[in-house]
Order: C-alpha cells, then structure tokens, then sequence
C-alpha cells in the first residue's frame, strides 16, 4: 500500500471530496485525522474506514485562529508526526455581486483560504511534522469564468496563488504544496448550487464536461497522488481534474 | 425590516426602480431567472438572516409571494 506509515490530516473530511480523501488514503495504508464540524458524521466516516488508529476532531474552521492550534494538539497528542494534509474543507456560496456582503466573503474567505493558511502555519511546525505534502482542494473556477462564483472563484484563486509560494518558500524544509482544481462534482456543494436549476439546467452544465460530472473519488485519486511519494518531484502545481471542462 | 426597505432590496436585485415592485407584480415579467434566484437566496440569508429553501422559492409567482416571506 503507497502510503503506508503515513499521517495524514484531511479537513472538510465528514463528506464529499474530503470524506472520499479519507477513504482513498485509508484504502492506502494511511492513518486518517478527520477534520470536520459535524461530530455524528465524523464518528460515521471514522467507522467506515479500514486499518487502525484513525480519529476525528470536531472543529469549526470558522473561527481558525482558535481551533487550528487545537487540532494540532489533538491530532499529534500520541507523538505520531504528521506527514500529509488535504484541506477540503469549504463553502461554496453562489450570488450575483448586486447581492455580496462583507459577511458572505469574510465567511468563505475565511472558510476556503483564511483556515488552511492557518493550517499551514502550524503543519509546519517541528511538533506537528518533518516535512511533507499538503493538497488543497481548489477549483476550475479559480481559473475560468463562472456566473455567481466571482467570490468563491477569488478564494480558490488565492489558494492557488499562495500554494506557488508557499512550495518554494519550504521546498528546502521538505514540504511540498499543491492544489487540484476540481470542476462540476456530484456533491452536496453542486447541489446547493444547481437547486434553483430544472433539469434542462442541470443537463446545460453537465454538457460543458466532455466526461460527464465528476465523483469526490475522482478528485480524491488526484489527491491521493500528490500526497504519494510517487509525485516527490511535483510542487507549486494547480493540478486541474475538470473532465474536459477548461480544455473547450 | 421596514417595507421600504425591503422594496429597495427587491428593486436593486431585479434592476428596475422602485416604482415597479408592487404586490402584484408577477416574477414572469421580471427578470426571475436561476441568477435572481441565487441572488434572492443570498439576500435573504444575508439581510434577513433566513435560509431560504431552493423548493419554496420555486413556487413563488408574485412579488407579494417574495414580501410575505420576508416578513
């Protein structure tokens, strides 16, 4: 199994494209620190995963200056170093900009970029890590057009953005950083932003994909790539798992 | 929210004065298209702090549909 011995902390990781991370990196011989605000659900995935040693933390990475420290505290309390990240944790609020609020952005800014900065920050960290790959779940619409995503398209980009730096900037400490850019995925995300679609709508989006919607699996073999020794020489890379959307 | 208020909203969402929000306004003769309807989620969990249900949206056909439920 390609990541046997390895650690790996997946936020976001109580469903969708973070809950498919975990299982895939489980499958993989890895030990899975679920990251979530949902309890229940984070019990539920913990359950379902194979091998052993597997936990979750309850937190709401709305507030990341107070809970990151904790999760840190938490996910290496048995002196076990992490060796991977995956932040999938998200929102993906979709309004025209006649309708943005100051309130609207601080809260997916500080949900989809603010908190896996902070994240970072503490990762890096001799107690937390030696090194390692972290993985953010970005978006096809931090680098195309999409109507009513103007805000949370800025989010990704600014994950994109900073993971370019942040891999040469630790490069030499043995970090690696990149994102996946995901387009139009059968998740509870799409759901809420095709709800006010009829299925002619749905069909509409799903035709701009040459291979159709895309599953969390999907997204969660790329992730599962990068943090695989096997991508050692891959960093500062926006990897872009889309299904053929931007390549129209 | 005070009535006036809340026309305003509603006229700077649709793009149309003021003057053309009333009651009985059917949305067919705004522009009450997917974009809109995002929109008037986002206004009223934003403005109103109410989740509005993707499901009850779909039945409104009239302005007034829109001001009773922001009540």
């Amino acid at each position: 199994m390609i990541l046997n011995g390895q650690k790996i902390l997946i936020t976001g990781a109580s469903r969708g494209i973070g809950k498919a991370c975990a299982q895939r990196c489980a499958n993989e011989g890895a030990r899975i620190v679920l990251v979530a605000r949902n309890e229940n659900a984070l019990e539920d995935v913990r359950r379902s995963l194979p091998g052993n040693g597997h936990i979750y933390i309850a937190a709401d990475l709305l507030d990341p200056e107070s809970c990151v420290p904790n999760i840190f505290k938490t996910a290496c309390a048995d002196g076990i170093k992490l060796t991977g990240m995956v932040h999938a944790a998200g929102i993906a609020h979709s309004f025209p900009v006649k309708t943005v609020s100051m309130k609207s952005m601080l809260e997916s800014f500080t949900i989809n970029y603010f908190s896996f900065m902070m994240l970072v920050r503490h990762f890096i960290q001799k107690k937390n890590s030696d090194g390692g790959s972290i993985v953010a779940v970005s978006s096809v619409a931090s680098i195309a057009g999409w109507q009513g995503l103007s805000v949370y398209g800025g989010t990704k980009g600014a994950l994109n953005a900073s993971t370019k730096s942040l891999a040469i900037e630790l490069a030499d400490k043995g970090f690696r950083f990149n994102t996946v850019l995901p387009s139009n995925i059968k998740t509870d995300m799409l759901a809420s932003i095709t709800s006010v679609l009829d299925e002619a709508g749905i069909h509409e989006i799903e035709k701009k994909q040459p291979l159709g919607f895309g599953t969390p699996m999907d997204v969660a073999n790329s992730v599962l790539f990068l943090l695989n020794p096997a991508s050692k020489f891959i960093t500062g890379t926006n990897l872009v798992v889309d299904g053929g959307y931007t390549a129209i | 929210m005070t009535d006036e208020k809340k026309i305003e909203l509603l006229a700077e969402l649709f793009e149309v004065e003021e003057s053309a929000i009333i009651p009985e306004k059917k949305l067919s003769e705004l522009k009450w298209d997917s974009m809109n309807m995002l929109g008037l989620i986002a206004l009223f969990k934003g403005e109103l702090d109410i989740i509005l249900p993707a499901a009850k949206l779909r039945t409104f056909t009239t302005v007034n549909d829109i001001l009773q439920e922001m009540k």
